[in-house]
């Protein structure tokens, strides 16, 4: 215990002390600050259509990105109203607030979420790289579903990525061979981040690690891993060994990637691994259809920590953030065309293959210049009330809450 | 020996008029040659702009790009602009290429069968072919098809099926050897649909190069207009700026 705190002190002195030479250095060649505004209007489709709104503001600084050290950082500032507020249809609906109190996420007043999505300090020294702060750890190859991801807090599925919040550690990488490296991080938080600081929070024990070999080469990317993640301070830290790969097969895009859970700390004893409940996997191909020049996107994933039938689902689940999925199989697929970069338009769904239940996104968007983008996007879900998507959480006698209510809106973003 | 039969081509073509007219084909790849010869050598590293013209009209897209290649043909650029993409990198090496998005630090492998296709839908008129394109003579098999006072014209035949062009035809300029014109050939595209043309040649610390490239779209009418800002060349790179495991970091 003492040798790893240790071990950890001396990490982060090293990584602040890269951190605040490279700030000197910075300041003397100045920053760079870019961004974006997007306000998006919208109209539930129920009996009573309710109207919401959505502002976001996202800005990044960056400073030197081809330099021997870097930094660079991004954060949001997003308000919700109306309907396009979860906690305001959750409270209509007669709901509590979200319970126990610290676990709401941090900077949230429930109008208001703040979230910085990466703040770090980006470095090389000879045959390593690193980076030291607020860092996202994008492992997998999956597009949709990434089981050997297990840094940052849970998505939904199809959510961009750069939605999610980092989380604060260090990472480093080891050149080893042309194309091929060993990458390490160790990070300072669970998964899921409580408003409150807990003793009990984190556990040396229960630091989460990760440790894999990347290779990229010509025929195939492929990667091997093994984590630690926590998900959050009352939860049992797990192990998992991973392994994804991405190649080519004539005009296809072929990946797959898998994630087993082989020890789960909590328990404190090896397991045998019972695929039903231990593997997560997901496999997809990619192909852009010739002439219409439409790319198709198809992704199927099994997960098996959900629920194999919708009677044991734990509809919470997502609202604690502890898991954005209910079942144990999904399907996605999505259709996208693009015109140069001023129009977009594409049609994904999102199939729950336990219930059969889809949530469908339906997205256009123009650009008349550059810096300005209107968009317009259809959100719609099918499914029996017992499923995932169709389905709805009883609060009462009289009342229900549904998680995913369709809605129409429109959209417009300026960068700068 | 085989130098020295390569410039008693290249002297005879500059002197054309007065000497016995070579085979076709022999002439053709001399002259490709030649405007291989004449790329700078060694590693190169430059930042340039590059303005989108679209078809039908619209208002056109300004991009800022930095970009680093290697004698090998590998090359890596970076976006300056616009800011929406800013810090996005693609590292081309040989067929392959991998894209780095800064804003979630991924890296994605790119399809081989993308390369003919422009630059993550921002590249205009350019593919990642034209961005990371090798030596001519190595690429294509050339012939001389036409002549003039002032210039040739060579067409020349891809030697693998992989290339993103079936065919192009080079104009280009006796007096120096440069390339006037490109114009490219992909039967998928229903023929001749794209044309580069090259403008402004000045020094670029040592080095000849076209300050203004244009490329148009013969199809749709669109048009990219690259300006070269700064340029240097037969400069050390690390390693790691091609490393594909390192391009990002």
């Amino acid at each position: 215990m003492k040798s790893s705190h240790t071990i950890y002190t001396a990490i982060i002195t090293l990584a602040l002390a890269l951190a605040t030479t490279t700030t000197a250095t910075a300041q003397a060649n100045g920053w760079d600050v870019f961004g974006v505004s997007r306000l998006e209007a919208s109209v539930t489709l129920e009996d009573t259509p309710q109207p919401g709104s959505v502002s976001v503001t996202r800005l990044g600084i960056e400073y030197d990105s081809t330099g021997a050290t870097s930094f660079r950082a991004e954060a949001s500032l997003r308000f919700e109203f109306g309907a396009s507020s979860l906690a305001a249809r959750a409270l209509a609906a007669g709901l509590a607030l979200p319970s126990p109190l610290p676990l709401l996420p941090l900077g949230i007043d429930l109008h208001r979420a703040i979230a910085l999505h990466q703040a770090y300090v980006a470095f090389s020294l000879g045959a390593f790289d690193g980076r030291f702060g607020i860092i996202h750890l994008p492992w997998g190859a999956g597009y949709v579903f990434n089981p050997t991801a297990r840094a940052l807090a849970p998505v939904f599925p199809g959510i961009d990525e750069a939605e999610a919040e980092g989380r604060v550690g260090l990472s480093l990488a080891a050149a080893v061979l042309p194309g091929i490296a060993v990458e390490a991080y160790a990070l300072a938080e669970p998964r899921l981040r409580g408003a409150v600081p807990l003793l009990a929070e984190l556990d040396p024990a229960d630091f989460p690690l990760g440790l894999r070999a990347v290779a990229r080469l010509d025929a195939v990317d492929i990667s091997l891993s093994l984590s630690r993640s926590l998900l959050h301070a009352a939860a049992g830290a797990e192990w998992r060994l991973g392994l994804d790969a991405t190649g080519f097969l004539g005009p296809f895009t072929l990946y797959g990637e898998t994630a087993w859970r082989i020890f789960n700390q909590a328990a404190g004893v090896y397991t045998a691994i019972e695929p039903e409940l231990d593997i997560d996997a997901c496999a997809g191909l990619a192909v852009t259809i010739p002439v219409v020049e439409l790319e198709l996107r198809v992704e199927a994933a099994y997960l098996g920590g959900g629920a194999s039938e919708s009677a044991v689902y734990n509809r919470l689940l997502p609202v604690t953030g502890d898991c954005m999925t209910l079942a144990r199989a999904y399907a996605f697929g999505m259709l996208e065309k693009a015109v140069d970069d001023r129009f977009k338009a594409s049609v994904g769904v999102l199939v729950n293959l336990v219930d059969f239940s889809t949530a469908w996104l339906g997205q256009a968007s123009w650009s008349p210049v550059q810096s300005f983008t209107f968009g317009l996007e259809a959100l719609w879900f099918t499914g029996d009330e017992a499923s995932e998507y169709g389905g709805r959480l009883s609060t009462g006698p009289t009342s229900w809450f549904d998680f995913f209510v369709p809605e129409i809106g429109i959209s417009l973003a300026v960068a700068f | 020996m085989k130098q020295a039969t390569l410039r008693g081509i290249l002297l005879a073509m500059a002197f054309s008029a007065f000497c016995v007219p070579l085979l076709a084909d022999e002439a053709g790849m001399a002259i490709a040659r030649r405007i291989d010869a004449l790329e700078p050598q060694g590693a190169a590293q430059s930042r340039f702009e590059m303005t989108v013209y679209p078809a039908g009209g619209g208002a056109a897209r300004g991009f800022v790009v930095l970009s680093w290649e290697r004698e090998d043909g590998a090359s890596l650029t970076s976006f300056e602009e616009p800011r929406t993409i800013r810090g996005l990198r693609i590292l081309t090496k040989g067929a392959d290429s991998w894209v780095y998005f800064p804003s979630t630090g991924r890296v994605r492998k790119i399809a081989g069968d993308s390369r003919s296709g422009s630059v993550q839908g921002v590249g205009g008129d350019f593919s990642y072919e034209d961005l990371g394109a090798g030596a001519w003579a190595d690429g294509y098999e050339f012939t001389l098809i036409a002549e003039d006072d002032s210039s040739w014209t060579i067409e020349g035949r891809a030697r693998s099926s992989a290339a993103a062009y079936e065919v192009v035809r080079i104009n280009v300029a006796k007096a120096d050897g440069r390339p006037i014109r490109i114009t490219f050939y992909s039967s998928s595209e229903g023929g001749w649909y794209k044309e580069l043309s090259f403008f402004e040649y000045r020094d670029f610390n040592g080095e000849s190069r076209a300050a203004r490239l244009e490329m148009r779209n013969l199809n749709t009418g669109s048009r990219t207009v690259v300006r070269l800002l700064e340029a240097q060349y037969g400069v050390t790179l690390e390693d790691r700026l091609f490393d594909p495991a390192r391009f990002d970091k």
